[in-house]
């Protein structure tokens, strides 16, 4: 028995079909236009090309948008899994450290790894403590697994 | 008492001071050495070669033993009880009510004392470097940048390359006193030493570094 698996289209392959039929109706559009004027009237098949026309290029435009916001959400996730991992392998280097001193360290601010902390201490792979009235973050033993496997050690 | 009578309890002393040595070294890997210099340091060893002295005191009178079996008893208690001490398991039996209360009670205490000791070694480490760090973002903001590019120059480090552009860019945008914070807090990251010996050098502030 054979079967049939339907991969579901990309957005890129979905958005070069849109522009595709969109440049098709525009040249029908165009064709039929040309006929209307020589036999000197405006048929309905214009009008509705027309609007195929423009629904299209909508359709073109909210598909460039939903690929646009999808490279964008790409590029965040890597930009958060590489701030995890040289969080991660920087305490296992150099031991535990103030937020101030692990942003510094790595080349970025506290806004930015503060969200990411939170997320590696709900995973059990760090620890933030408070010692003389401020945040002391380190790894736990999970976490120095994590790192190790990381650093490829 | 002879010397040759104190053997016993010198080697369960050095064993001991090894041990806590060791659990000291694990903990405060990157900051071992303050860690020693700290005062809490000597007490946790002290601690530790004083509880672990008692119990041989307590194991020598309650039996009568040779220079040859207390000397293997110093061993004994010297590599065994500090093992004890560290183990996370329940190892006592119940063989006698009186016997397992006092065991437990003194694990107990001796962790209590050891918590109580890393959390006094923690304070005064993070202390100094609050201290060094707040020193630190005192000094010139061209300074500081300067010891900064030095150091990426000269350790040809090429992590975090892509994120450097971005960083530099954002930082200019921060009040100057924030720029030097974020500037002194990756200096004090290579490493406490490193940094105090960039306030050492520091133009015109070098002679007030505190020691």
């Amino acid at each position: 028995m054979s079967e049939t698996v339907l991969a579901s289209p990309r957005k890129s392959d979905l958005l070069e079909i849109v522009k595709t039929l969109s440049d098709v109706t525009r040249k029908l559009s165009e064709i039929t236009r040309a006929l209307a004027a020589q036999a000197g009237e405006s048929p309905p098949a214009v009008e509705a090309l027309a609007e195929s026309e423009e629904a299209l290029a909508q359709a073109s435009r909210h598909l460039s948008m939903l690929q646009e916001e999808e490279t964008h959400q790409q590029e965040r996730e890597e930009a958060r899994r590489k701030l995890r991992k040289d969080i991660l392998v920087e305490l296992s280097r150099r031991g535990r450290a103030f937020p101030l001193e692990l942003a510094a360290a790595i080349l970025t601010f506290v806004e930015d790894i503060e969200p990411v902390l939170r997320e590696l201490e709900k995973e059990g792979l760090v620890r933030i403590r408070r010692v003389a009235g401020t945040q002391v973050i380190e790894l736990t033993p999970r976490g120095r697994d994590a790192a190790r496997h990381l650093n490829g050690l | 008492m002879e010397v040759g009578g104190l053997l016993p309890y010198l080697t369960t002393g050095a064993l001991a001071f090894m041990w806590g040595l060791v659990e000291l070294a694990q903990t405060f890997e990157s900051d071992l050495g303050r860690a020693l210099r700290s005062r809490w340091a000597l007490v946790f060893l002290a601690g530790n070669i004083g509880l672990t002295g008692i119990v041989l005191v307590m194991l020598d009178l309650a039996f009568s033993l040779d220079f040859r079996q207390r000397l293997l008893l110093s061993l004994l208690v010297g590599f065994g009880w500090q093992a004890l001490l560290r183990t996370r398991i329940h190892l006592f039996q119940p063989l006698g009510e009186q016997h397992e209360a006092v065991a437990i009670s003194i694990l107990d205490l001796y962790r209590r004392f050891q918590r109580f000791c890393w959390r006094r070694i923690d304070q005064a480490l993070i202390v100094e470097r609050i201290a060094l760090l707040d020193w630190a973002s005192n000094l010139p903001l061209d300074y500081l940048r300067h010891q900064y590019r030095l150091h990426r120059h000269a350790s040809l480090l090429s992590d975090f390359e892509q994120r450097e552009a971005e960083f530099w860019k954002r930082l200019s945008q921060l009040p100057e006193g924030e720029q030097r914070l974020y500037l002194a807090a990756y200096l004090l990251r290579i490493g406490f030493d490193f940094l105090k010996e960039v306030v050492k050098r520091a133009p015109s502030q070098g002679s007030s570094v505190r020691e």
